[in-house]
């Protein structure tokens, strides 16, 4: 599986006005896209020959914030794509950036892709169950990991936590508080 | 004939009958097969042959209404605490719990997490915790003898 920087310099030959920045250097090399070109790139890399992506690896997203003092101001999200062709032999990996602006923005930007890759309807309830990504036109996004009714989204650098939840208290007093020397 | 009223006196044939049914009652607690996590592992083991938990008289049950005993082992998360609650509730009286391992004791390792349970005794009341990560089949054994002892000094008849 190896990242091979031929096929970024081949996708961004074939879609200049999408691929927005190529990192072809480290260990996984990507290609930034825009948002609203995601599914045009993505049905053409699984059903065009010269790339023959058939596997889609995984899903990811990194919240990018400003620390200041101690608290998080959230600029935006990154999400992964990586996938790997049908013999197993090459990888290629894209990324797109959503800017956080405040309530909402970052729903309804990002297609789902599942129309091409059913396994990407479970990456992106996840990404929503934890990092509060809302996929457009995704046949059912819901809560995986955590119960349905749970609030918040955990994985963000901005989370608190609720002080309890259906009436289970979140903490647990630490009886050894005072015999602790940190 | 001898009424369950339990306000008979501690006379020493009411102390020796008492006797005789807790001795009876401790050897045979049947036990829920009930794991979550890692714990289950060493649950099974104990259920093996070399750590033998039927010596002890506690049978494998599958379903919780014909169980005395639950040993709660592993990992509670909040998406799984309604359904221990649920399982609990359905055993028949008088049941015991046994919390095994350190995440049934007080939230163990993931203490810090925010889906996990910071223990179970904060939905079903717990008669014995049992430490460890996972906890020996020695050590589950340990425990289950002192909840053998436990249920021995219960007092049926008298109050």
């Amino acid at each position: 599986m190896r990242y091979d920087t031929s096929l970024l310099e081949k996708l961004k030959s074939e879609f200049p006005d999408d691929v927005l920045n190529m990192e072809a250097t480290g260990p996984m090399p990507h290609a930034l896209i825009k948002a609203a070109s995601l599914k045009r790139i993505v049905g053409h890399i699984r059903d065009d020959k010269g790339f023959n992506m058939k596997y889609l690896n995984c899903i990811t997203a990194v919240h990018v914030t400003d620390e200041h003092e101690g608290k998080f101001r959230s600029l935006g999200f990154n999400l992964i794509y990586n996938f790997t062709d049908a013999d197993f032999s090459r990888s290629i990996s894209l990324k797109v950036y959503i800017e956080d602006h405040g309530d909402g923005s970052i729903n309804n930007v990002v297609p789902s892709i599942d129309i091409y890759y059913k396994s990407a309807n479970w990456f992106e309830r996840e990404i929503y169950d934890l990092m509060g990504i809302f996929f457009h036109y995704s046949k059912d996004l819901s809560r995986i990991l955590l119960p349905p009714d749970w609030v918040g989204h955990p994985l963000r650098k901005d989370y608190s936590e609720q002080p309890s939840y259906n009436d289970m208290p979140t903490g647990r007093s630490d009886e050894l508080q005072s015999l602790r020397l940190v | 004939m001898i009424t369950l009223n339990r306000e008979l006196p501690d006379n020493v044939l009411i102390t020796t009958v008492d006797e005789v049914l807790g001795w009876g009652r401790k050897n045979s607690l049947w036990w829920l097969m009930f794991g979550l996590a890692c714990c289950a592992i060493e649950m099974m083991h104990t259920a093996g042959p070399r750590g033998d938990l039927e010596r002890f008289g506690v049978a494998p049950r599958p379903t919780p209404r014909q169980a005395d005993l639950i040993m709660i082992s592993g990992t509670l998360t909040y998406k799984m605490a309604s359904r221990v609650k649920l399982i609990y509730d359905q055993m028949a009286e008088p049941k015991y719990v046994i919390a095994m391992g350190s995440c049934a004791n007080c939230g163990g390792l993931f203490s810090k997490s925010y889906s996990v349970v910071k223990g179970v005794d904060q939905i079903i009341p717990v008669d014995m915790y049992v430490p460890g990560c996972p906890p020996r089949v020695e050590a589950l054994l340990e425990g289950l003898v002192k909840l053998q002892q436990k249920v021995q000094k219960e007092k049926y008849l008298r109050k």
